[in-house]
């Protein structure tokens, strides 16, 4: 089974004013076709955390330690970013193709694989465009696409509904939920909106502000598959309130607004 | 999304008052418009030369220009310098693009060559390429190697500048892209680095494309004997004003061909940047 184990992991990187710590003391753990949400004020190092367990960083205290895959290997991940992660000089296909692309797959049976999937999501009238033809929603799916194709077994979202509208969120939670439905993997998701951490998680780690800790892990009792029109039950409310309650000190004292 | 479906022949969104249309695309217009001016210029040229108001000597008539051009054709003069000034351009512009982008995109990639390599660039790139000239010309000899060097020096420093500053640019994320697809050297130099740096790097081109012009020219003039800056100099040695006037103007061709060709060449491959 997929997985992984933060253990007492922390980041801190030099800067002119001597280190800062981006993350404190992280230790959590997520295996399995989950989906964790890590929610918190912005500059809490949610997303250092991400790039943490993606690799791209290393963690300057405490380990990461990955199930390892079927080849005995870590287990691959697949990114998917808050804008601009997707290359203005690639067609759609070839941007949803690139990771199928790197794994050495040939272009015909790449894009034919990218094709399939953008066909499923409704995107494949837009197959021949550049990113810069699309509303920044599209570029979005675009994105989850191309994290999909890979193949990955691990789904790393850094706040990929963040830039956009309400309603065009509302509708990307919902089609990223019908997408995992049906080919379920394990997922971080990184976010700043407590709503959204709720609706899609099966837990929601809090995290405190710099250095970013994990203050709370609270379980989300809601059945799956999900339909977005939950939010309105009690449960959910409460959750988002008592959440709300962890973020609020930071989010004050940021704005210094007093308590 | 329905917007910018194709719109279906005869229905009501494509209907457009027909005066609202314009009659030819702006660029087009334009060319008409540039053409005019020079046309003008060119006939009023003729009639003060004409009228004796312009002293033909100096100013030989367009006709007698373009009779003179003719002619140069003719006996192969034109063409063979032509092809010299071009071999010229093309092999120092090749060489140096090709070894300013290499330089540029590893200057960009590392910081401590960028620190040593910096100084030394800010140094020589100033410096007017052909007062270089007479000391390559005492390393390579007076042949050809030593004109094409010059040449090539020319295309170089523009195209590692702008390369340089090209690969800075490049956004972080897509290298975390990269990196995170497990992205390759070869890979990341072909799918991300030359793409995202393209526009700037053509834009170093451009000046390239300029500079190896001038620097040709001008190596011609000074130190050769065949091309269009020698005949450029042999038309004043022999006070053939008319000639003089003819080989400018094919230098005057050759910069706006160039310019509108790498114009094109960066729309076509620059599609996302339309």
């Amino acid at each position: 089974m997929t997985g992984f184990v933060c253990e007492s992991v922390g980041f801190s990187y030099p800067t002119a004013d001597g280190w800062i710590t981006a993350l404190g003391d992280v230790s959590f753990e997520a295996s399995g076709h989950e989906i964790v949400s890590v929610v918190g004020p912005s500059g809490c190092g949610k997303t250092t955390l991400l790039k943490l367990v993606a690799g791209l960083l290393q963690p300057t205290s405490g380990a990461i330690r990955f199930t390892p895959g079927e080849n005995g290997d870590r287990p691959r991940n697949a990114l998917v970013f808050q804008d601009h992660g997707i290359f203005p000089w690639l067609k759609v296909v070839d941007n949803v193709a690139f990771g199928l692309e790197m794994q050495g797959v040939g272009l015909i049976e790449r894009r034919g694989r990218a094709m399939e999937f953008l066909d499923r999501i409704g995107l494949a009238d837009f197959a021949d465009r550049h990113p810069h033809e699309l509303s920044v929603g599209m570029r979005q799916r675009v994105g989850i696409a191309r994290a999909y194709v890979s193949q990955h077994p691990i789904l790393l979202l850094d706040e990929p509904f963040g830039a956009l509208d309400a309603q065009t969120r509302l509708l990307l939670q919902e089609e990223l939920l019908g997408i995992w439905q049906e080919d379920q993997k394990l997922a971080l998701f990184v976010t700043h909106d407590i709503e959204e951490a709720i609706l899609l998680g099966d837990r929601v780690l809090v995290m405190s502000g710099r250095p970013g800790q994990v203050v709370e892990e609270v379980p989300v009792p809601l059945p799956r598959p999900r339909a977005l029109a939950a939010p309105d039950r009690p449960e959910i409310t409460e959750m988002k309130w008592h959440i709300w309650h962890h973020l609020e000190k930071e989010a004050r004292r940021q704005l210094s607004i007093p308590d | 999304m329905a917007h910018l479906a194709p719109p279906r022949e005869g229905s009501p969104t494509t209907v457009v008052d027909p005066r609202l249309r314009p009659q030819r695309p702006a660029s087009a217009n334009r060319w008409w418009g540039n053409a005019s001016v020079i046309v003008g210029a060119l006939v009023c040229w003729e009639v003060l030369v004409f009228l004796g108001l312009l002293p033909g000597l100096y100013f030989p008539p367009p006709t007698s220009i373009a009779r003179k051009l003719v002619e140069l054709f003719a006996d192969g003069t034109l063409p063979r310098n032509i092809g010299m000034t071009l071999y010229r351009m093309a092999v120092g512009l090749l060489i140096g693009m090709g070894l300013g982008f290499l330089s540029g995109v590893a200057m960009g990639r590392s910081e401590p060559l960028r620190r040593i390599a910096d100084p030394i660039v800010g140094a020589i790139y100033p410096i007017p390429k052909i007062a270089i000239l007479p000391l390559v010309m005492i390393f390579l000899g007076i042949g050809e190697s030593s004109k094409l060097f010059v040449v090539a020096l020319a295309a170089f420093f523009p195209m590692l500048i702008s390369t340089l500053a090209g690969v800075l640019q490049i956004p972080s994320i897509y290298f975390e892209v990269a990196a995170n697809y497990g992205t390759g050297r070869k890979d990341l130099l072909k799918r991300v680095i030359l793409p995202a740096s393209l526009p700037t790097v053509l834009g170093g081109f451009r000046i390239a494309l300029n500079s190896v012009i001038h620097v040709t020219i001008a190596v011609e003039v000074v130190a050769a004997v065949t091309g269009l800056g020698a005949l450029v100099w042999f038309s004043w040695e022999t006070f053939d004003v008319e000639e003089l006037y003819a080989t400018l103007v094919v230098i005057a061709v050759l910069g706006i061909v160039s310019t509108y060709g790498v114009n094109r060449l960066s729309r076509k491959l620059v599609p996302w940047r339309a």
